[in-house]
C-alpha cells in the first residue's frame, strides 16, 4: 500500500522534479500498466519576463521508475546524453503546473503532447529523431510523471 | 467424394502398427536421441546447452536471452523452425524461406522495440476512459468522426500486408516475426478503438476518404510506383520488396499517421479522446522506429552491389512519394485535412486559425520525415521534393 504524504517543493528546482520522481516510484503498479519507459530526458525551463536565466533538469526513466533527477549546468547538459529535450518558458511551465494542480491531471489544453506539437509554447527536440521518437513511444508514462504535479504543493520561485 | 476414410477400428490398428507405438507396446521405453544426443558444439543433433539467464527488473527479456546465447544471431537463417540455437539431424529437411538473410529483416533496436511493444500493449475496451467522453457540438463531432473515419481506413493497409512478410522471414529471426505480430495486434486494436469511437458519442462513420478525393493536380504518372522503380525491384526477391515496404509504409506512411495521431491528441477535448490518441501514437512510433532502423541496417549490412541498388531505389521511391504519388497526398486530401482543420479551429468563425495550425503541422511533419530519412541512411535534406512550407 502506498503511504500518501504531502509533497512540497519550489519550482523550478531539482527538488520539484524529485518530488515527481518520489510519486512515480511510489506508484509502480500504475506505471507497470503503461509499460516500459526508458529515456534520458532534459526538461528546460526557459527564462522569460518572470525568470532571469534558463534552468535545465536531467531526468532518467528506467523500466517503470524514475532513477535520477538533477539540475544540469550547460556543461552537464552537454554530457548528459539526452534522448530528448522538452523546453518551454517559465510562464508556460507555471500555467501547466497550476492547471494540473487544479484538475488533478492536465486538462485538454495542457498535456505535453498538446503543448509541444507545434513547437509553442513548448518545444520537443533532440539530436537524433529516433531518440526524440522515444517521447512519442512512451508518452503516457511521461504525461503520468508530469501529472504527478497534482500531488505536489508547489511554490513558484523563479 | 472419391475418398474412403478408415473406420475407427482400422485407424486404431494403423496407429498400433507405427514402429514407435509397437516398441512402447512391447515395453521398450528407451528414450530417443533427444535425451542422449550430444550438443551441436560436440557434433550432435541436440541444440545449445548450458545457457542460463538471471531475471532482471523486467523479467527475462530478448536482450537478456540473446546476450546469454553463445551462438548469437546468424547472418543467414538455417531454414528450420526450431529456435536458432536448436539442433537438427543432418538429414532434417531445410525450408527455403524467402528472407533468409539477417539484413533483410533486422534492426539494431529490434529486441528492445519488441520488449517495449509487448510491455505497452493495451485494451481498447477498458484502458480508454470511455466514461469521460463528453458530448461535442454536432459539427465538431462530425468533424472528429470524419477524421477518425480516415484513421480507421488507413489501419487496414498494414494488417493486410504484414502477415505476407512474416511468413517469408526465416524463423531464425523470430524477433522480426514477433515484432511484426505485435504491429498487427497494434493496427487491429487501432481499428477497434477508432471503430468504437465512431459509434460512442452520437456520431458515426463518415465519408470514404480516398476515392476520387485527391484534389491536387498530381501528374498521373506519379500516382503509382513508377515503371523505373518496378524494374529495380524485378527479380530481387522479398527482402528487397520488404525494404520498399519499410520505406513506403513503415517510415513514410506510419510516420505520417503518427503525426496525425499526435495532432489527434492535440485536438482531443476530453480525457477519452486524449487517451485514445496518446495510446495509438505510442504504438505507431514503434512501427516508425522499426521501419527506419531496418532500412539503416539493410543499407549497412547488405552486400555492396545490393546496397547501392537499394539506395537508388529508396531515393527513387522517396522522390515519387514526395512528388505526391503516395503518402503525402493525404495532407492535401479534403476528406482528411478539412475536418482536421475544422477541429483545430473549433468553428467556421475561427477557420483561418485552423489552417494556420495545419500549416505549422506541415512544417513539422516534413522536418521529422527528413530527420528519419537521414537516420535511415538516405538523407534527403537537399533533394526532398516536398515543400518545406505548406502549399495552402
Amino acid at each position: 500500500m502506498t503511504t500518501k504524504q504531502t509533497l512540497r517543493a519550489a519550482f523550478p528546482s531539482a527538488a520539484w522534479f524529485a518530488a515527481l520522481q518520489q510519486r512515480m516510484n511510489g506508484e509502480t503498479e500504475r506505471f507497470k500498466r503503461l509499460g516500459f519507459a526508458d529515456s534520458r530526458a532534459i526538461f528546460i525551463v526557459k527564462a522569460d519576463a518572470e525568470m532571469q536565466r534558463d534552468r535545465s533538469f536531467g531526468v532518467v526513466f528506467d523500466t517503470y521508475e524514475c532513477t535520477e533527477v538533477r539540475e544540469l549546468s550547460p556543461a552537464d547538459a552537454a554530457a548528459f546524453g539526452h534522448d530528448w529535450k522538452l523546453e518551454g518558458p517559465y510562464g508556460a511551465w507555471k500555467e501547466m503546473i497550476e492547471n494540473i494542480r487544479a484538475h488533478g491531471a492536465a486538462d485538454a489544453d495542457h498535456t505535453l503532447g498538446r503543448l509541444s506539437l507545434l513547437k509553442h509554447p513548448f518545444r520537443l527536440y533532440g539530436d537524433d529523431q529516433m531518440r526524440v521518437d522515444l517521447f512519442y513511444r512512451q508518452q503516457s508514462s511521461f504525461q503520468e510523471y508530469i501529472d504527478g504535479a497534482a500531488a505536489v504543493e508547489t511554490t513558484f520561485s523563479p | 467424394m472419391g475418398i474412403t476414410f478408415p473406420t475407427p477400428k482400422e485407424n486404431t490398428e494403423r496407429l498400433r502398427r507405427l514402429p514407435q507405438v509397437r516398441r512402447w507396446r512391447d515395453g521398450d521405453y528407451t528414450p530417443g536421441a533427444w535425451l542422449t544426443a550430444p550438443s551441436t558444439e560436440q557434433g550432435g543433433a541436440w541444440g545449445s546447452w548450458g545457457n542460463s539467464v538471471t531475471p532482471g527488473r523486467r523479467g527475462i527479456t530478448f536482450m537478456d536471452v540473446n546476450k546469454a546465447d553463445k551462438s548469437g544471431v546468424p547472418a543467414t537463417g538455417p531454414g528450420l523452425t526450431v529456435d536458432r540455437s536448436g539442433g537438427a539431424a543432418p538429414e532434417q529437411p531445410r525450408y527455403q524461406y524467402q528472407m533468409r538473410e539477417k539484413y533483410e529483416c533486422w534492426s539494431d533496436n529490434l529486441e528492445s522495440l519488441l520488449e517495449e511493444a509487448l510491455s505497452r500493449q493495451w485494451y481498447a475496451s477498458t484502458d480508454i476512459p470511455w466514461d469521460k467522453l463528453e458530448p461535442l457540438p454536432p459539427d465538431q463531432e462530425r468533424a472528429l468522426c470524419q477524421f477518425v473515419t480516415f484513421l480507421h481506413v488507413v489501419e487496414f493497409n498494414p494488417t493486410d500486408v504484414i502477415p505476407y512478410w512474416m511468413t517469408r522471414i526465416d524463423p531464425a529471426f523470430s524477433e522480426a516475426r514477433l515484432f511484426l505480430a505485435t504491429q498487427c495486434a497494434d493496427e487491429s486494436r487501432h481499428m477497434e478503438v477508432f471503430g468504437k469511437r465512431l459509434f460512442a458519442n452520437g456520431g458515426g462513420p463518415g465519408v470514404e476518404p480516398f476515392a476520387h478525393a485527391v484534389m491536387h493536380p498530381v501528374p498521373p504518372h506519379l500516382m503509382a510506383v513508377p515503371q523505373e522503380t518496378l524494374k529495380l525491384l524485378q527479380g530481387k526477391g522479398p527482402g528487397y520488396e520488404f525494404l520498399q515496404y519499410n520505406y513506403q509504409t513503415q517510415l513514410l506512411g506510419e510516420s505520417l499517421v503518427l503525426d496525425f495521431f499526435r495532432f489527434g491528441e492535440f485536438l482531443g477535448r476530453n480525457p477519452c479522446d486524449k487517451e485514445i490518441f496518446r495510446r495509438v501514437l505510442q504504438d505507431e512510433a514503434r512501427h516508425v522506429s522499426y521501419g527506419t532502423m531496418h532500412i539503416k541496417y539493410y543499407l549497412e549490412h547488405a552486400p555492396k552491389a545490393e546496397r547501392e541498388r537499394a539506395l537508388e531505389l529508396l531515393h527513387y521511391l522517396a522522390a515519387a512519394s514526395e512528388a505526391g504519388g503516395a503518402g503525402y497526398d493525404l495532407l492535401l486530401n479534403p476528406n482528411v485535412i478539412e475536418p482536421f482543420v475544422y477541429l483545430a479551429a473549433g468553428s467556421m468563425d475561427n477557420i483561418e486559425q485552423g489552417w494556420q495550425y495545419a500549416r505549422e503541422f506541415w512544417v513539422k511533419v516534413v522536418e521529422e520525415y527528413l530527420g528519419r530519412c537521414e537516420r535511415a541512411g538516405f538523407p534527403r535534406w537537399d533533394t526532398c521534393l516536398l515543400p518545406r512550407e505548406a502549399p495552402f
